[in-house]
């Protein structure tokens, strides 16, 4: 039977932390915890070399004390295994706060070091520890007073050295995590030295696939959690820390293990198989609005907005669709949306979003179809911020801009004071201007317009400009695309960077294009002529 | 009135639909005490500025307004952004000569999008009374009232 303490790797994944489960650690104890209050930390006195070398001494016990030592051992690379979700012998006689009961009460962590001059501890360990105590205090409701030294709870006083921390420092540091006012932390290298980006679960694309085939699993290109416990099994094989995660150290050892190169993600993930074929007597449109219908992205709740109207994701793969069809056909407007990253941060959205697109694997350095479809994920994330995916929205009325320049419109909340950022751009708005053929029919599935939101304001251009952002969806999509990369300060969830970026996104725009280079009937029925 | 009342709420109801409002702008309050330095002795100043990012009047940049009402009046001031930054120097004036705050005012994002306006600068915490400015810090909480 699972002892109470099994939500320990939530919590500290939660905190962003690398955790390494050990076999049987939920059913791992000397009994059942009692009411936990407080983590007293340790130093494990082990070797100086290797990352968790005690691990077997904490699990197992020494000849002359039982084991589990501990509930967590604490690698020098900041990796915390989980080895008992029990009672662990690790406190002995002492007294903390008026309690006197350690191994029931208190959460026993045990971090690799000699506690010697020696071996001083490596920053990320350090990082880690502070982190994990607070999310464990955070989880318990207790305060960092809650968190002692061995050396504090054992009695008599200096019957325990550890750690070799100074501990009212160490409580400050966690008290700023708790307090939100530390900065975050920097763990695992966000690429190797070859560009190959550190992946975890929830990943998906070609290089997903090339780890799945590498360790023999299904090759469906998503990052699960069959793939996850293949990872970490292949990890131990290898002597590497089973964390789950493909880093740097990981990457090599595939690599060595595969014999071939994996390709650098710059090459772009592939689509996946297209498996909607258009029905006999149906639009070649439905193939895609069909798959966008039953994408991973139409189910998706997005921050502070829920799931989006099914036809704000439909239209926008319709959108991307046309917009790749023009990319490579060579339209001018097309290629420079799918320019690679400038580096401008002050007026390229992928610049200014750099760091989470690296995050999510995304690359941008390279100008292309890849690049392309990444800016229609940020574009996509930032319509649910701006409008909650409705095609028809109204100005800003916080804002309270009321011009025919300054009023905002539609899914991407834009004002036609945007339109000098790029020469292409008054030529998207003449081009729909005189073929409005936007898929609003697509867009207006789950969506219900208040008339207040159709009103529009000024006159001339402006307000020409407000109502072919509401009634023509993918003009709207179209200039807010190549706008965001010339004049990335329009927005203001693109500032605070509130836009979302969604590996179901790129997967569904995957697939958008593998339809696309399969079909030429397909690229011309997206074609504005050929759209009622 | 009944009727009106109803007729209203449908309204409202209909118009929200089934998902939050979008919203281009970002609307914070945050609230807390200034740390000042009065004369060499440390004192404590209530405050609570209602904060506005809006796009600026030319579509390019960034416009931050920042309001605080005080003795009864409304002080304000606005700038416009043409850094990175959440932030930039600004004065709260109340149209005429007298200030509440000036200085440089600077919005961090922490943890689970909480945010927190720190002030760098003199207020003056009488300003009916003409008194003068008065160094002073402060880090003051915000809630997120955007929809």
């Amino acid at each position: 039977m699972a002892f109470s303490l099994t939500w320990l790797p939530e919590v500290l994944e939660d905190a962003g932390l690398k955790v390494a489960e050990q076999p049987g650690w939920r059913t791992r104890g000397r009994g059942e915890m009692g009411t936990v209050k407080g983590v007293i930390c340790h130093h494990t006195s082990g070797s100086a070399h290797g990352i968790m070398p005690s691990l077997g001494v904490l699990t197992n016990g020494r000849s002359d004390l039982a084991g589990p030592l501990a509930q967590l051992g604490l690698g020098r690379d900041g990796t915390f295994f989980v080895i008992a979700a029990g009672r662990c012998n690790h406190a002995g006689t002492g007294m903390w706060q008026g309690l006197s009961t350690g191994n029931s009460n208190f959460i026993g962590i045990e971090a690799e070091n000699t506690g010697g001059q020696d071996d001083p501890w490596p920053p990320v360990q350090l990082d880690a520890y502070r982190r994990g105590v607070a999310a464990i205090l955070k989880k318990i409701a207790a305060n960092p007073v809650m968190c002692c030294g061995h050396k504090e709870y054992a009695l008599p006083h200096g019957r325990k050295d550890d750690p070799s921390l100074d501990m009212v420092d160490f409580r400050t540091q966690v008290a700023s995590i708790l307090g939100g006012t530390a900065p975050d932390p920097i763990v695992i290298p966000d690429r190797d030295a070859d560009g190959r980006p550190t992946l975890r679960r929830g990943a998906r694309g070609d290089l997903v696939k090339q780890i799945q085939t590498d360790l023999k699993v299904s090759t469906d290109g998503i990052f699960g959690a069959g793939t996850e416990a293949a990872l970490r099994q292949f990890q131990r094989e290898h002597g590497l820390v089973p964390d789950g995660i493909v880093g740097p150290r990981t990457w090599a050892s595939l690599e060595a293990s595969a014999g071939p190169a994996i390709v650098p993600l710059a090459s772009g993930p592939r689509p996946a198989t297209f498996s909607f074929p258009a029905e006999p007597g149906g639009s070649p449109l439905d193939q895609i609005t069909q798959m966008a219908g039953a994408s991973d992205l139409a189910r998706f709740a997005w921050r502070d907005r829920g799931k989006a109207p099914a036809g704000y994701i439909k239209g926008m793969a319709l959108v991307y669709g046309r917009v790749y069809s023009k990319f490579k056909a060579g339209d001018a407007a097309a290629l420079d949306m799918g320019q690679k990253n400038t580096g401008d941060r002050g007026r390229d959205a992928l610049a200014w979003y750099d760091d989470v697109f690296n995050a999510a694997g995304m690359d941008n350095r390279t100008g292309g179809e890849d690049t392309l479809r990444h800016l229609f994920v940020l574009l996509i994330g930032l319509g649910m911020r701006e409008s909650s995916g409705k095609y028809c929205e109204g100005r800003d009325i916080t804002a309270n801009n009321v011009t025919a320049d300054t009023a905002e419109a539609g899914l991407f909340q834009m004002s036609f004071n945007a339109k000098a950022a790029s020469p292409f751009l008054p030529r998207i708005f003449a081009q729909y201007r005189a073929n409005p053929s936007g898929f609003v029919d697509v867009f207006k599935e789950g969506v219900i317009c208040s008339a207040a939101s159709l009103e529009n304001f000024g006159s001339g251009d402006g307000k020409e400009f407000q109502r072919l952002c509401k009634e023509c969806p993918a003009f709207a999509a179209e200039f807010a695309a190549l706008a965001l990369r010339h004049i990335r300060t329009h927005w203001g969830p693109i500032n605070r960077k509130q836009a979302q970026i969604r590996p179901e996104c790129d997967a569904l725009l995957s697939q958008v294009q593998a339809a696309i280079d399969a079909s030429p009937a397909l690229r011309s029925a997206l074609a504005p002529a050929n759209i009622a | 009135m009944t009727k009106r009342i109803i007729v209203l709420g449908l309204a409202l109801g209909l118009g929200a639909g089934g998902t939050a409002l979008g919203r281009d702008s970002s609307r914070l309050v945050c609230s807390g005490f200034a740390e000042l330095d009065y004369n060499g002795s440390q004192e404590k100043m209530a405050i609570s500025i209602d904060f506005l990012d809006r796009r600026a009047a030319g579509g390019v940049n960034r416009e931050y307004v920042l309001s605080s009402i005080y003795q009864r009046k409304l002080f304000q001031g606005k700038m416009v952004s043409t850094s990175d930054v959440w932030g930039g120097k600004i004065a709260l004036s109340d149209g005429s000569r007298s200030k509440l705050f000036v200085g440089v005012f600077e919005l961090e994002k922490g943890q689970n999008d909480a945010y927190t306006m720190s002030l760098d600068g003199k207020v003056n915490r009488d300003p009916s009374g003409h008194a003068t400015l008065i160094t002073a810090k402060a880090r003051l909480p915000c809630v997120d009232l955007s929809l």
